[in-house]
């Protein structure tokens, strides 16, 4: 069952063009993008995300190779015809005096409205679909600017939205919210794929939701190569440990994150008891701190770990603490 | 919402004709309501001084405050829009000033060929230079934005920009003879009263065609309140609107400025006040919005200098008297909006 792709490159090749010359920063990129599809970029801090993104929605020109939509090379539309096509979501915070939530997103209609902008009926049902979509309409008669920030990212997905185009570019849609708002981003956005068929290409920093929330990842490593697939293949294959290369931290396979490096000491501790999470949070607590966990009572310290507290067994000495951080201000006390 | 700006479009309209009323009745000349009535209404007037008080003097008076008010007000507005920049109009980013450069190298210059050319040829040639003048900054400002982020760096930019036009006027005015000078003080105080005769018609030709074009630019506008990268993304060829942009922003600028003198304020005040009175960035209510509050605005000042209270004060001191505070106000409540 091969889809037919909405958007392909080949041998495509970004960068910027400096008075001294091109830069290419990601070359050779060949991929596909069907209707319906959901893909997060991902990739270090300037590695080039931001400047492919912007060159696929032909706001900069790209240095080599071919990008296709809808079979066509992009360089055969023009920018009326482009704006039928792709919508995007930019980064940057915008500033819109005295205009509604209403009247930002039926901007979105702008390619297809005639030549005064104006607002037919079908245009109209397409805004209230769209508004329902994003369930904005409890704030549609309010002014864009007096919106929190995860309701402003709502307001400008649903405009693109309200383009009706088949491929949408989001440049870090989840940056600035908080963790709740992240998801319900994400959560709108599997939504307009799904029910839409629109292709969704956005970047993101945020591994931890994106691998348990995006149904395909793309990974820039640090040659500049772009890794497709499903998260827990890129997990298992080593992309993702080795596109993030950092001295100080690594990769945990088993948890599919990243963790900070640490010199174990040499003291150990033995948990006994109580449920499997109050272990699994003592034991991120002294990991922290560099103590490790041995799965054998001999030679280590042993924590009883009850519903209630933590009872540290040392030298004959029975020490109650009734939280983590006591616990750890016993350790140090002891230990020093 | 939609019956809230009608009532708003009808009581301006009405205090657009008191303006208009009280400019034909008051003056140095006191003219009784039913002369003007009659006048207006086109009956016969029956004193022939009245007649050619209001026809020759007062009614072209009129007609070049509104366009005025109307043409600097539309170009403030397009210019606040394209640089997303609030204080941005054709008097603070310098247009004024280029333009009145044109005008003042016109002045100093053509008196050299003026024997040689028909008189008709001196009005366009002032509207020429005039227009030439402050597109040259407007393109200057317009690379400048390309380059620069900061809204107070374009400012800044404009201001030097006026500036430095200044500087080369002063010289050319220091060389100039005496009459010259006058003339080109005179024409720096601003004043609606000196445009007359075939110099009406060319300004009235020359202002309602770019406001027609300019009506063209709505849609667009609209697009650019989110910014350029969405505009372009919705599918506004940039470029192309660019130079349609500075095209129509110089000449309605430009125009004034060479008629009138350079206005100052007005262009920046205007669209602010049209926001807040109608609540809403939509360029379709702005447009013949600022229109109004334009040709009211000026109305107003020229009925402070010589119609109502007529006291005999240039139009510029009581454009700045009545211009900053709304400005300063504004500032004062929109400070989160300047800092980027």
């Amino acid at each position: 069952m091969t889809q037919v792709a909405v958007l392909e490159s080949k041998d495509l090749c970004v960068g910027f063009t400096l008075p001294s010359g091109k830069k290419e920063i990601l070359k050779n990129l060949n991929f596909k993008i069907t209707p319906g599809e959901m893909i997060c970029l991902m990739g270090a801090n300037g590695c080039g995300k931001t400047t492919l993104l912007r060159s696929l929605s032909a706001l900069e020109p790209f240095l080599a190779g071919d990008i296709f939509i809808n079979g066509k090379n992009i360089s055969t539309y023009s920018q009326k015809q482009l704006s039928l096509l792709v919508s995007i979501v930019l980064t940057e915070r915008i500033h819109v005096p005295k205009f509604s939530v209403a009247e930002v997103i039926a901007l979105g209609r702008q390619p297809h409205t005639s030549f005064w902008g104006r607002i037919t009926k079908k245009d109209k049902k397409k805004l209230e679909e769209v508004i329902s979509l994003a369930s904005l309409g409890e704030i549609a008669n309010e002014l864009y600017d007096s919106l929190s920030d995860g309701q402003k990212q709502k307001v400008l997905i649903a405009r693109a939205l309200a383009q009706d185009t088949p491929i949408i570019f989001l440049d870090e849609p989840t940056t600035y919210l908080d963790i709740p708002k992240k998801m319900e981003i994400l959560k709108l956005l599997k939504k307009i794929a799904d029910e839409k068929k629109v292709a969704i290409l956005f970047s993101s920093h945020d591994w931890d939701l994106i691998s348990h929330m995006a149904p395909k990842v793309w990974v820039i490593d640090e040659s500049g190569a772009l890794h497709g697939g499903i998260a827990e293949d890129l997990i298992l294959d080593g992309t993702i440990k080795h596109s993030f290369n950092h001295p100080d931290f690594y990769f945990d396979d088993q948890d599919g994150r990243f963790k900070e490096k640490i010199d174990f000491k040499k003291s150990k501790f033995f948990l006994q008891g109580g449920d499997a999470t109050r272990k699994h949070w003592t034991a991120q607590t002294l990991a922290k701190v560099g103590y490790q966990v041995s799965k054998k009572k001999e030679g280590a310290t042993i924590i009883e770990v009850s519903p209630k507290q933590w009872v540290i067994l040392h030298k004959k000495q029975r020490m109650i603490c009734k939280s983590l951080e006591m616990l750890l201000s016993q350790i140090h006390h002891f230990k020093a | 919402m939609k019956r809230n700006i009608s009532l708003v479009f009808l009581a301006l309209i009405i205090v657009f004709c008191m303006m208009v009323f009280t400019l034909l009745s008051m003056g140095p000349i006191y003219i009784p309501f039913e002369v003007v009535t009659r006048f207006i209404s086109g009956q016969e007037v029956a004193s022939q001084t009245y007649f050619d008080i209001l026809w020759q003097i007062r009614v072209p008076k009129i007609l070049t405050g509104i366009l005025a008010g109307s043409a600097l007000s539309i170009a403030g507005l397009v210019m606040q829009t394209y640089f997303g920049n609030p204080l941005a109009g054709p008097f603070v980013l310098g247009i004024s000033s280029g333009s009145a450069l044109g005008v003042a190298l016109w002045v100093m210059t053509s008196s050299i060929f003026l024997g040689a050319l028909p008189e008709y040829f001196n009005d366009y040639g002032l509207v020429a230079s005039g227009i030439f003048g402050g597109s040259i900054i407007l393109l200057l400002l317009m690379l400048t934005a390309s380059k620069v982020t900061s809204k107070v760096v374009l400012l800044v930019m404009g201001l030097l920009f006026g500036h430095f036009t200044s500087g080369i006027i002063s010289v050319l005015v220091a060389k100039s003879g005496a009459q010259e000078i006058k003339t080109f003080l005179l024409w720096g105080l601003g004043s609606f009263e000196r445009v007359s005769g075939n110099q009406l018609l060319v300004f009235l030709s020359v202002v309602v065609f770019a406001i027609l074009c300019a009506l063209l630019l709505i849609k667009p506008l609209n697009s650019l309140l989110l910014g350029e990268q969405y505009a372009k993304s919705m599918g506004l060829n940039i470029s192309r609107f660019k130079y349609f942009a500075i095209v129509i922003t110089a000449i309605l600028a430009g125009s004034v400025t060479a008629f009138c003198g350079p206005i100052i304020f007005l262009g920046t005040v205007i669209p602010h006040l049209a926001r807040w009175i109608f609540k809403t960035s939509d360029h379709k209510v702005l447009m013949p919005g600022v229109i109004l509050l334009g040709s009211i605005f000026s109305l107003i000042a020229e009925n402070i200098a010589s119609g109502f209270f007529s006291l005999n004060i240039p139009l510029n001191a009581i454009m700045g008297l009545m211009g900053v505070p709304i400005i300063v106000v504004f500032m004062w409540s929109k400070q989160k909006d300047l800092r980027s």
